[in-house]
């Protein structure tokens, strides 16, 4: 029964055909992001700055292309011709979903790491030998990396869960219903925050924000506002993500094709 | 085995199917046939799961289509009309996608390739769509899943590859499979399936083996007028009428598939009737 659901073999078997069948295009976004590494590098190295520069390149290319990716990652779903192939592939709905998941999260995250490595240890060579200058190398084991790719980790499961939920453009789709979600909970708590302070929160002027200001430095909504901070990193980091994935594989359950 | 218990589906206020019930056992060849729309593509995606009843239930070799599970995919090759391949040679595909199936067989895949005179170390996007085609039905004959479904498969084939087609399907069936050919072209059907369900307007209007319709019902040509009242079904040809009409003692002409369609659907109650036990 439990091979039914999800077998390691079929697992691994998903995942190394879904990277073959994408080499060409991980060959070439690698090939890219490695001349613009190179590139910006060059630049600084001859500029003799940028000790943190690794460090900002690597978490923008982190986001920026795993997002993408991961605003993708259901995209073959999204046509006839080849939904029926992948929903119709002997192995569990489990281990179709757990694979897009290690692709596109932790999968991405150690192989982006891996891969920007080598990058920066051939663009710092090129720097030396060109400027006799090169930054500190990309170390992806470092813990100063560790905060960004678990935010990464977070922020990517709710553009997978976009990939599943929106049939076009599932990118913007989910940026426009994080920004509509984000204006709602503003909305929200400006609303709370009128009801409670009464009378003296009565337009949104300096002065009276200048008010509620004052209010929220008192004891009482001092602890009011660090429960909220609590309430809210509890959110992110323990409730979003899994939340997301559950959201995805119950809906990649319920997928017609 | 396949079981429709009383499945309802539809697509958004239209209704397709209303209570579809109907079991079909294994060790047969299927011709589904019907009109344009009628659901026989919609049909063999409720046998796959990738479409859910809104109501009843599809069981298939016992397990609910709709759970997609694994026991049931593995032993299931659907072909569908329109699909898609990567971009990567023969081989390749079968060294990624064989390891699914666990009674695939490399060597009659390779005989598959041979009898349609296709090259394993080509790439699939060189390949036309008919070839493609060809090589996706040797790979499912190859993966030895109990039961085939397959959606239109003679489309886009030359004349040639319907024969070739024809006779490799015909040649390597054995009596634990069950191959379900959905298409609206009946003649491609000929010499190749032995039991026929008909869908129309949301029912199966008829389903039964064509030993049994050699049986029941008789065509014959007429040149003169046909009596109205005993034929089932009149088509006008050179010369003359083809009529049939429930067999008699003598007749012994086999039933064109192409006709016994039209004549199912043009009279569904007089045809039930003869076929009634």
């Amino acid at each position: 029964m439990i091979a039914n659901h999800f077998s390691p073999k079929r697992f691994y078997l998903l995942t190394r055909n879904t990277i073959l069948i994408n080499a060409s295009k991980i060959l070439i976004v690698t090939g890219v992001v490695g001349i613009l590494v190179i590139l910006v590098s060059g630049l600084s190295a001859f500029r003799h700055t940028g000790d943190q520069l690794h460090l900002g390149l690597y978490v923008f290319f982190l986001f920026v292309s795993g997002i993408l990716l991961s605003s993708s990652a259901y995209g073959s779903l999204r046509e006839d011709a080849t939904a029926g192939a992948w929903l119709t592939l002997p192995a569990s709905i489990l281990e179709k979903f757990t694979c897009r998941l290690f692709i596109t999260s932790i999968g991405y995250v150690l192989a982006t790491g891996l891969i920007y490595f080598v990058i920066s240890a051939f663009s710092e060579g090129i720097n030396q030998i060109l400027f006799n200058y090169s930054h500190p190398l990309f170390n992806p084991f470092a813990t100063r990396f560790w905060i960004p790719m678990a935010v990464y980790l977070v922020v990517q499961s709710v553009f997978l869960t976009g990939s599943i939920f929106f049939r076009r453009f599932a990118f913007i789709k989910t940026l426009l219903f994080l920004l509509t979600l984000c204006l709602a909970l503003a909305l929200f708590f400006l609303l709370s925050l009128k009801i409670i302070l009464g009378g003296q929160f009565g337009t949104l002027s300096d002065h009276g924000i200048q008010i509620a200001w004052n209010m929220l430095s008192s004891d009482w909504l001092l602890q009011v506002k660090d429960t909220l901070v609590q309430i809210a990193g509890v959110l992110f980091w323990g409730i979003l993500a899994p939340f997301c994935w559950v959201v995805s594989y119950f809906r990649l359950r319920e997928f017609e094709a | 085995m396949i079981q429709l218990s009383h499945i309802n589906f539809g697509y958004n206020q239209t209704e397709l199917f209303s209570d579809l019930h109907d079991d079909i056992p294994m060790g047969r060849i299927y011709g589904l046939l019907g009109k344009n729309g009628v659901g026989k593509t919609t049909l063999l995606k409720l046998m796959t799961g990738l479409r859910f009843a809104q109501a009843g239930q599809c069981l298939v070799l016992d397990e609910d289509s709709s759970q997609r599970p694994v026991n049931m995919l593995k032993e299931i090759f659907f072909l569908p009309e329109e699909f898609s391949l990567p971009d990567i040679s023969v081989q390749q595909y079968q060294r990624m996608y064989a390891p699914f199936y666990p009674k695939f067989d490399s060597e009659s895949f390779r005989n598959y390739l041979q009898r349609f005179e296709l090259d394993a170390n080509k790439k699939l996007n060189a390949y036309s769509f008919g070839q493609k085609k060809k090589i996706l039905l040797a790979f499912g004959l190859a993966a030895n899943t109990r039961i085939m479904l397959l959606d239109e498969p003679t489309n886009g084939l030359d004349i040639p590859s319907k024969s070739q087609f024809r006779q490799v399907l015909a040649s390597d069936f054995t009596a634990e499979r069950l191959i379900i050919i959905s298409t609206h072209q009946a003649r491609d059907l000929e010499r190749i399936i032995d039991a026929v369900i008909i869908l129309n307007e949301g029912t199966i209007l008829f389903h039964e083996l064509l030993e049994n319709v050699s049986e029941r019902l008789a065509i014959n040509f007429q040149s003169t007028s046909p009596d109205k009242q005993e034929a089932l079904y009149v088509e006008n040809v050179p010369g003359g009428y083809n009529v049939v009409t429930a067999a008699r003692q003598d007749d012994g002409q086999s039933m064109d598939i192409e006709v016994l369609f039209n004549t199912v659907v043009s009279n569904p109650e007089r045809v039930a009737a003869i076929f009634s036990p």
